[in-house]
């Protein structure tokens, strides 16, 4: 009973800051909130979670949940890789337009002979 | 080399950290041409200096990002005045021979091709450690078999290409991997390729600068990530 309500309010506290944030991320905010009611029914009602998993060829519900876990983690960070890559490139593109805006030369014989301003 | 090509030829040195060779290396390929660009990827040591007082052009990053991304710099600030040029990769720790730069020049200009590359192993790589072999054998075996480009050498520093190449190339991979990102529009692109023997000197010095084995994995992962991306 007792980690059922520590579970249980810890996810509600997650559902509160998600509720917070919805403006900011519309589009995962109905996702976030199927994940979080999903978790706390399934701590009230372990055996679905049985029914379940024995339905999809699982053992027991606890481990259904932890599959499911890993994949979305995995999802979940791949995601984010791909974030950071998309933000690495903005970094590059405007660390080259500050270097394009300020070549320096080192003599006047080239055809790019452009004086710092 | 007549001099017209030499006036159209820019010879692009990505740089990060080498002021202990880069008066040698800006020297040496200014004895032969005039127009040397050193894109320096926020060295904290002399290097843009150093290749300022040589007579080098210095573009210069604020933030490290990478060979690639230092390349790419490059390839802009060129391809923004002209398309109508020869430019050519050449790498700042002291391992090519400007003399291989000509050499590679000369054939693109015979055999009208988009960009050709240099290859150590029909050339020479002295020195070279085993571990950095086998990597690149590995990266030519992929080459060959999955992209379908026959290459000795997939990861050579010492390229020659037009201008209109360059603007086409669009580098995305800011580190090591821009070098299989370059052999893969290469087919994307059906551009015209050949490749030529080169030399390839490894010094103590250029051997403590190259990739590590490892390095290899991290070049996939960032290829493959590339490809979800786009």
């Amino acid at each position: 009973m007792i980690i059922q309500l520590s579970l249980s309010l810890g996810l509600l506290g997650i559902l509160g800051y998600v509720i917070l944030q919805r403006d900011k991320v519309k589009v995962i905010f109905m996702p976030q909130l199927a994940v979080i009611s999903v978790g706390i029914f399934l701590i009230w009602f372990p055996n679905v979670s049985t029914f379940i998993a024995k339905k999809v060829g699982v053992g027991r519900g606890a481990d259904l949940i932890t599959y499911c876990w890993i994949v979305a983690s995995i999802l979940l960070i791949v995601n984010l890789q791909i974030k950071l890559k998309k933000l690495e490139a903005h970094i590059t593109k405007l660390t080259r337009a500050i270097a394009l805006v300020q070549p320096k030369n080192g003599h006047h014989g080239n055809n790019f002979a452009t004086k710092k301003d | 080399m007549i001099k017209q090509d030499i006036e159209k030829t820019y010879i692009i040195i990505p740089a990060y950290n080498e002021a202990s060779v880069i008066t040698t290396v800006v020297n040496t390929v200014m004895k032969h041409f005039n127009n040397v660009i050193i894109v320096d990827d926020a060295s904290t040591d002399k290097t843009a200096h150093l290749a300022l007082e040589a007579g080098a052009i210095v573009l210069h990053h604020e933030i490290n990002l990478g060979q690639g991304a230092a390349l790419q710099t490059g390839f802009d600030y060129v391809t923004q005045k002209t398309s109508d040029c020869y430019i050519v990769t050449f790498d700042a720790d002291d391992q090519h021979r400007i003399d291989d730069a000509i050499e590679l020049l000369t054939i693109l200009k015979q055999t009208n091709a988009d960009i050709v590359l240099g290859s150590r192993f029909t050339g020479q790589a002295i020195n070279i450690p085993s571990s950095r072999r086998i990597l690149l054998k590995l990266c030519s075996y992929y080459t060959q078999r999955i992209l379908k480009i026959q290459l000795t050498d997939c990861h050579n520093g010492l390229r020659v290409m037009t201008g209109k190449t360059a603007s086409k190339l669009c580098l995305q991979q800011n580190g090591m991997a821009h070098a299989s990102e370059i052999i893969d529009k290469i087919s994307r692109l059906n551009l015209k390729y050949a490749e030529a023997p080169v030399v390839i000197n490894y010094t103590e010095y250029s051997k403590s600068k190259g990739q590590s084995f490892w390095n290899g994995f991290f070049i996939v992962r960032n290829l493959l990530l590339q490809r979800i991306i786009n």
